[in-house]
């Protein structure tokens, strides 16, 4: 509004635009309140929902905490009955994996995983399971089923990590040529140095710098390669 | 009419009457705004925007630390590496918020109270405060509204995260690995070859030190550089000895009544009856002498007043209105409290509003300081008043000289009393007493001014301080004398020579070792200290890193063909050399590598270091997700946002 009208004039000018777009704004608040409580409703619906799964899942997630398998498998068939569609589910999956992985039950754990690898509507949480389901697989020793559950992500964001797995799984395997260029492209990207822990996996490189030289050639099988490469588990005394 | 309603309603009504129209037309003018200047946003995140206000609350704060840190201010180049740094944050930030919102992450009412509830800052005694939550708020601008919806969001992309954390494990053979590899000792001997003591006995010869610097003559310029003669302007040398008169400082003085005097005001309370669509007047009449009478009986009157006061705001307050001069009640209410002495109530007073029972309570006499007091602080100001105009006007026609008499400053230093003065070796990066002042050395360096045929503009280096200048002298960017560079390529050379006489004494060793010697048989006789390292760790600090990195990417000892029959621990050392960043050289022999071993630490650190390590992956696979949701977003970066045009390579 203009600062040198007079405060006359002001009002007059209100009042005229009220007399010739009266009509229009009532319909047109009409309208739009009718709209806007028909999408308030939908949305509260949704926020409820989302809000009541929520609780659930806190509750479950003290469950795990304390390791309380019985109260903890209870709290996870309510999040998939009841809030399926929800992330609270695909966590609470993830979290069930790591309960069972951590009472000796990888079996368990792996069909936990499995889950969210098929059905997590979100393609990054499908994308992580996948990391986290080939690492049960390698304890396993099924490192064909690893490889598979670790084939291309994608995703350049992913990859790196990918990459590092899937030197563990080669490693295990004993073939130590595929490890350390699987390691070597793990470290290759730009991706920021967060998404991996990246001095590790440099050791893990160097390890096998020196290593597959004094070898013959990789190994045959898992059996030789724990023979020949100071693996952590054929040193300890 | 709204000028009439101004004056009757100052006071307490006022501020209910403002609220209530003042709301409708602040939404008057934030929708009118909106459309005219719709293209206040930072950046655009999936249609979503980052207000350009949010972004630059944020880049100003950094702005701020950075420069408190430094003490000085920040290069152009850091300060748009800062805005971007800002302005990924937020991005990121946003882009984090619409995946956890959109795949149906969020927190109920009742857990955000609860967290909020366990925030420190809203505490006293350990019990959460009301108070001390509203007054935090209202310190940082923000309100209780926005702040918990904030929270809500925050919350909800922690239960992500914490979701990815808690579920997260590190697999035995995992942790056995890692540690096999982290906690690994490697026994070492080595030898290093210092350039440092190779290099004193190194001579260099003329001829050497000739040829180096023809065929690096490249490296050795001198960047351009003028001799100027300048006059200066400064604000702290004008006026100094300026002594205003008094009339000046009488109306100085008197510019401003109210600014050394206060009038004297009142604090009053009141309790209101009003009349009103509840009440007739009579009936309020009545009530109010009701009241009154109750007060001359010995009534309390903030009782009282919170009873039957119909002013809400005051009446919780026991009627109290605060201070307030003359004029700021409408014209009986002002008269009854004039009329009043400290301590005296009135009887029922009639207003637009209602009865009001007014008592005067304190009267906080108006205060004056007198000319005396305050002449001196008038002088100063008037002084640098003076000094400030008087800069503006020399600055001014100094610009108008220089330009007007190109070939020489006499006329102006003559013109404006001010001195000329001379400096030598003025370069872009060092511009003597301005510093290093970019629009100086742009205007110094500008061609008409380098040829001595113009002066320089007038150059503002801040608000205190202006100069014009002129080129006598220009010397161009040239190869530097060989005299003026000998001792550095002299340096150069040596420690060159010392680098290779390093290397070859290394390699020379390393060729001995791997025709069967021993390391330290071959060091009996070629010399050198063979330097027992025992077993390193790979963050061992006292051996250099690079020798640190060879060492443990280093092929391990192999165990004897003969499959260990010729004993234990006979594996043939591992020998070899590796160059240093100080330009030495280091051959190492590697004795035996023993894997960490996950037993040997504390069951206590070694669930602690399993735990942390799987917090660590959940912390990747967490850095991963959000890296890849930035790289699928849709951002758009408002194209005025930084300077270059490169707004898009973001």
């Amino acid at each position: 509004m203009d600062e040198f009208l007079t405060d006359q004039q002001q009002a007059e000018q209100v009042k005229g635009w009220l007399r010739q777009n009266g009509a229009f704004l009532v319909a047109g608040v009409v309208l739009g309140l009718g709209g806007l409580f028909g999408w308030n409703q939908w949305n509260q619906y949704q926020a409820r929902q989302a809000e009541e799964a929520s609780v659930v899942y806190e509750t479950f997630l003290e469950a795990v905490r304390t390791k309380r398998l019985d109260r903890a498998e209870e709290g996870m068939t309510t999040l998939a009955a009841g809030f399926s569609a929800s992330p609270y589910a695909d966590q609470g999956r993830l979290a069930m994996a790591r309960l069972y992985l951590e009472q000796g039950k990888p079996d368990k754990a792996v069909e936990y995983l499995q889950q969210v690898v098929d059905t997590a509507v979100s393609p990054e949480f499908r994308l992580i399971a996948r990391l986290r389901l080939a690492r049960v697989e390698v304890l396993q020793e099924k490192y064909d089923l690893a490889l598979k559950t670790l084939a291309d992500p994608g995703s350049k964001a992913f990859a790196p990590a990918f990459h590092d797995v899937r030197g563990d799984v080669y490693f295990a395997m004993g073939k130590l040529a595929e490890a350390r260029s699987e390691y070597e492209q793990a470290l290759n990207g730009d991706v920021a140095a967060t998404v991996l822990d990246r001095t590790y996996v440099q050791a893990k490189l160097d390890d096998l710098g020196g290593a597959t030289a004094a070898l013959p050639g990789p190994a045959a099988s898992p059996a030789t390669a724990a023979a020949t490469v100071p693996a952590p588990g054929a040193v300890a005394p | 009419m709204f000028e009439k309603i101004r004056e009757k309603l100052k006071g307490w009504v006022a501020v209910g009457v403002l609220v209530l129209i003042g709301v409708p037309l602040a939404l008057t003018f934030v929708s009118s705004d909106f459309s005219v200047t719709g293209s206040s946003f930072a950046a655009r995140v999936n249609g979503e925007d980052i207000p350009n206000v949010d972004f630059q609350r944020v880049y100003q704060n950094r702005l701020v630390a950075e420069q408190q840190a430094l003490k000085s201010d920040l290069p152009p180049e850091a300060e748009e590496q800062l805005k971007r740094q800002a302005l990924d944050g937020l991005v990121l930030n946003r882009v984090i918020t619409q995946y956890v919102r959109d795949a149906g992450f969020r927190v109920s009412g009742a857990q955000v109270i609860e967290h909020l509830r366990s925030i420190p800052v809203f505490q006293v005694g350990g019990e959460f405060s009301k108070a001390a939550y509203d007054a935090t708020l209202a310190t940082q601008g923000i309100s209780p509204a926005a702040f918990e919806q904030e929270q809500q969001a925050l919350l909800a992309v922690r239960q992500l995260q914490d979701g990815l954390v808690e579920s997260s494990f590190f697999t035995p053979a995992e942790f056995r690995r890692l540690i096999a590899l982290d906690q690994e000792r490697r026994d070492v001997a080595y030898v290093i070859f210092d350039p440092r003591e190779l290099g004193a006995g190194i001579e260099v010869a003329d001829a050497d030190v000739q040829s180096y610097y023809s065929a690096n003559a490249s490296q050795f310029q001198s960047v351009e550089s003028a001799t100027i003669e300048y006059i200066e302007v400064a604000l702290a040398d004008l006026a100094k000895s300026y002594v205003p008169d008094e009339v000046a400082l009488r109306e100085a003085y008197e510019a401003d009544p109210t600014r050394f005097r206060s009038a004297e005001e009142r604090r009053a309370r009141h309790i209101l009856i009003a009349v009103d669509a509840s009440r007739s007047d009579a009936e309020a009449k009545a009530l109010a002498e009701e009241v009154s009478a109750k007060l001359a009986n010995g009534g309390d009157f903030a009782a009282l007043a919170s009873q039957y006061s119909t002013d809400s705001g005051s009446a919780s307050r026991g009627g109290d209105l605060g201070f307030a001069g003359q004029g700021s009640y409408v014209e009986p209410f002002e008269k009854a409290l004039f009329a009043l002495k400290p301590g005296e109530t009135s009887a029922p007073v009639k207003t637009e509003f209602g009865y009001h029972i007014i008592r005067f309570d304190e009267l906080r006499p108006g205060t004056e300081r007198t000319f005396e007091e305050v002449r001196g602080q008038l002088v100063d100001e008037l002084r640098k008043q003076k000094a400030q105009d008087e800069f503006y006007a020399l600055a001014e026609r100094l610009d108008d000289l220089a330009l007007e008499n190109p070939t020489s400053l006499e006329l102006a230093a003559k013109d404006t009393g001010l001195k000329i003065a001379r400096y030598e070796g003025f370069t872009r990066t060092n511009g003597g007493p301005f510093g290093s002042d970019a629009n100086l050395s742009n205007a110094v360096f500008a061609p008409g001014v380098l040829d001595g045929s113009e002066n320089t503009p007038l150059i503002e280096l801040d608000d205190t301080r202006a100069v014009v200048a002129r080129v006598v002298d220009y010397k161009k960017p040239g190869p530097r004398p060989l005299s003026e560079v000998r001792g550095e390529i002299v340096e150069r050379l040596r420690a060159l020579r010392a680098t290779a006489e390093a290397k070859s004494r290394g390699e020379a060793i390393l060729f001995r070792v791997q025709a069967g010697e021993g390391l330290s048989s071959v060091l009996a006789t070629t010399g050198g200290r063979l330097t027992e390292a025992g077993p390193l760790t790979r963050r061992t600090p006292t051996v250099p890193p690079e020798l640190l990195a060879a060492v443990f990417r280093a092929p391990k000892p192999a165990a004897p063909a003969d499959g260990g029959a010729s004993g234990p621990g006979v594996a043939r050392p591992v020998t070899q050399g590796v160059s240093l960043g100080n330009g030495g050289y280091a051959v190492f022999e590697l004795r035996s590598v023993v894997p960490g071993e996950p037993q040997r630490i504390p069951q206590e650190q070694r669930d602690q270091r399993q735990a942390a390590l799987a917090q660590r992956v959940a912390v990747g696979e967490t850095e991963a997700l959000a890296a890849q949701l930035r790289e699928s977003a849709d951002v758009v970066v408002a194209p005025d946002l930084f300077k270059a045009n490169d707004a898009e390579a973001l």
